[in-house]
């Protein structure tokens, strides 16, 4: 988001910008100084290891506070950061979480393959609802899907 | 005389299994580990606390390796383990 462009946004966005912006740079901030655990339960949006094995919920995003401005801004504001966290998808998941935190949002994190390399993903699953899950990553959890009962 | 049970740490542990190979996250460390196949089946086993004894077993049911070489294996992936602070309680140390 250029300069000019956010001069042209209505009021409400522009705060909505820099509530985004203050999110972001508490989360990252926190992401370097405290277990994602930690900081995810301080931004009321806790780690969900249970139901490991669980699809992610269908229908992603199709909710009503998804239309808060902050929710919206949040994706501009993130490619435009100048210094990108590899981890972005956990920026990403815990400042929707937090925007999100009248609705007990739970983080999940999980992992998948690509060829031989092993990828992580983090998303947030709020009202029967998921924010940026993909298919391709199964949850992490604590118990494998193949253990015997 | 009872024997130990060895079990792995719950708190601030997750996993996943991807094409067998386990997938660890330590969350007060933030690492990734990866466990091989073999390692997967101890592994499952230790989620649910059991002893050296029934590792090594498993080993030689699933494996056919030979009692000594499967409690070599345990020992050296229990090792492996509490050095790097995943299990609740330390290994126990093999049999004189």
């Amino acid at each position: 988001m250029t300069w000019v462009k956010f001069l042209r946004l209505p009021h409400r966005e522009k705060i909505a910008v820099m509530r985004v912006l203050g999110v972001v740079f508490l989360v990252q901030t926190g992401l370097r100084v405290l277990p994602a655990d930690r900081l995810a339960r301080l931004l009321g949006v806790p780690l969900q290891l249970s139901d490991a094995d669980a699809a992610p919920p269908a229908g992603a995003g199709v909710i009503s506070d998804y239309r808060r401005p902050e929710l919206r801004m949040l994706g501009p504001v993130l490619a435009r950061l100048p210094f990108r966290r590899r981890s972005s998808c956990l920026t990403e998941s815990l400042s929707t979480g937090f925007f999100l935190r009248h609705m007990q949002p739970r983080l999940r994190l999980g992992v998948g393959r690509a060829g031989e390399a092993v990828l992580a993903h983090a998303w947030v699953e709020a009202a029967n609802h998921s924010f940026f899950a993909d298919a391709a990553f199964r949850p992490l959890g604590q118990r494998s899907n193949n253990t015997e009962p | 005389m009872t024997t130990p049970t060895v079990s792995l740490r719950h708190n601030a542990l997750a996993w996943q299994v991807i094409d067998s190979e386990l997938v660890l996250l330590d969350l007060r460390t933030a690492t990734y580990f990866s466990v091989n196949a073999s390692g997967t089946v101890l592994w499952e086993l230790l989620a649910r606390g059991t002893t050296r004894a029934k590792l090594a077993e498993e080993l030689v049911g699933r494996y056919g390796l030979d009692d000594r070489r499967a409690s070599s294996d345990v020992d050296r992936f229990l090792e492996a383990l509490e050095s790097r602070s995943l299990l609740q309680q330390p290994a126990i140390s093999p049999a004189p």
